[in-house]
């Protein structure tokens, strides 16, 4: 995942008709200045347009692009990308993706490294709005390893960055996530994330259950098979008992709980996520699912209600 | 693998290339987190070994898992683990067919002892 935002509409601009092209823009303007927060060590060299993927390999269709001679995405750069994409035909315009390609310069290091921002439906349904990573290279396999390096490191990349970004509402999109992670960014690998920003407590506990059911024990997905995943959520949170351990859980493996309207949970340390994850499951959960009726039971019950209705229907 | 194939240190380059017994050389990525960029790295590795006139007849990658990837792309286990994207087109490096594997597939390929 790397670094990756998701967006969403601002509330009532989604009744409004806004233009492709000022949905496109507003999503450039993220794009460049998450490329300029990350200035000091991501150095642009070109921005590449592409339809459909950012690889001739997997269907994408180069679309043209921009050099950067200045290392630095400028107002200029920002004004001229977005006039090069008020060029395009509207069905390249729906589904193109803008990557600032250059150098990531870490201590002693170099990696390739980009900024993207995708308006391409499926691919923004898989590696979010915006993302930044690198491309592995020695014992960095992902660009949450050169952030996770130090804590002081970690302070600057990671907490400046949710302080400076989890708040972004232009009046077109605001922010709805924002995940440091190994990887993909998904509910389903949450022992991979490292950090993120999200809408509540209970869309974290939300995700945590979805991971669970998507560790491949096919105990747990049977037992789970009748409840949904709010429901559980709810009701575990209306026991205060639980909510004091969920906190405790946060402290005991150093992940620290920021309100900022949506909440930005910071994992101090990689492994942070990972033990939280491995304790809530442990401890909490996977008890709790083995004490509910599992599938097996509810079905037979069906059966057994319908076979006694048809008894005393029957004439 | 850098210096002795005299690779570009500073582009995108793959884990290891190898040769087979059976002279089949290959190209193998099995570190990246994300497929689409494993894929990048293994295509740059295989041009700039063609470039150099290295025989390149096998890409492999190996990974942990698909994850949430899968929604782009497939493996076709009928066809030694070929990738595909969702559309059914085969991706393809350099003209080289992909064989994915996952850690799953690694244990069943050792279960059965053959791929």
């Amino acid at each position: 995942m790397g670094l990756t935002i998701t967006l969403e509409n601002v509330k009532g601009a989604e009744r409004e008709f806004i233009p492709l092209s000022d949905r496109v823009k507003s999503k450039v303007s993220l794009a460049t200045q998450v490329a300029r927060f990350y200035g000091d060590h991501f150095k642009v060299e070109r921005a590449e347009l592409w339809k459909y993927a950012t690889l001739k390999e997997l269907e994408g269709i180069p679309l043209g692009g921009l050099e950067i001679p200045d290392k630095y995405v400028t107002r200029e750069n920002e004004a001229e990308l977005s006039q090069k994409m008020q060029g395009l035909a509207v069905v390249d315009l729906f589904f193109s993706i803008i990557r600032f390609v250059g150098k990531w310069e870490g201590e002693g290091a170099e990696y390739e490294a980009y900024v993207s921002m995708s308006n391409a439906p499926n691919w923004s349904r898989v590696y979010g709005d915006v993302e930044v990573n690198v491309f592995p290279k020695g014992n960095v396999r992902d660009i949450v390893d050169i952030f996770y390096a130090d804590k002081t490191t970690k302070r600057h990349l990671v907490d400046s960055f949710l302080d400076s970004f989890s708040g972004f509402n232009d009046g077109i999109f605001k922010v709805k996530g924002i995940y440091f992670a190994l990887g993909v960014p998904s509910a389903e690998d949450f022992d991979l994330w490292r950090s993120a920003f999200v809408s509540s407590e209970t869309r974290l506990l939300e995700d945590a259950i979805t991971a669970l059911k998507a560790t491949g024990d096919e105990e747990i997905r049977k037992w789970l098979a009748p409840y949904s995943v709010p429901f559980l959520v709810r009701n575990l949170r209306e026991i205060p008992r639980f909510e004091t351990e969920l906190h405790g859980f946060f402290d005991e493996h150093g992940i620290v709980e920021k309100e900022t309207g949506s909440i930005s949970y910071i994992g101090e340390d990689p492994e942070s996520f990972k033990k939280f994850f491995a304790d809530l499951s442990d401890k909490v959960l996977k008890p709790v699912i083995h004490s509910l009726p599992p599938d097996s039971d509810i079905a037979s019950r069906i059966r057994k209600t319908i076979e006694k209705q048809s008894t005393l229907d029957a004439p | 693998m850098v210096e002795k194939l005299g690779l570009d240190p500073n582009a995108k380059i793959a884990d290891w290339y190898f040769h087979y017994p059976n002279c089949m050389y290959a190209v193998q990525e099995s570190k990246g987190a994300y497929l689409r960029d494993t894929i990048a790295q293994l295509g740059s590795t295989v041009w700039q070994l063609k470039q150099r006139g290295s025989k390149v007849n096998l890409a492999v990658i190996f990974m942990e898992r698909l994850g949430r990837e899968k929604q782009l792309y497939e493996i076709d286990k009928n066809i030694d683990n070929t990738l595909k994207m969702r559309s059914g087109k085969e991706v393809k490096v350099e003209g080289l067919s992909i064989h994915l594997f996952v850690r799953a597939d690694v244990r069943e390929i050792r279960a059965r002892g053959r791929l």
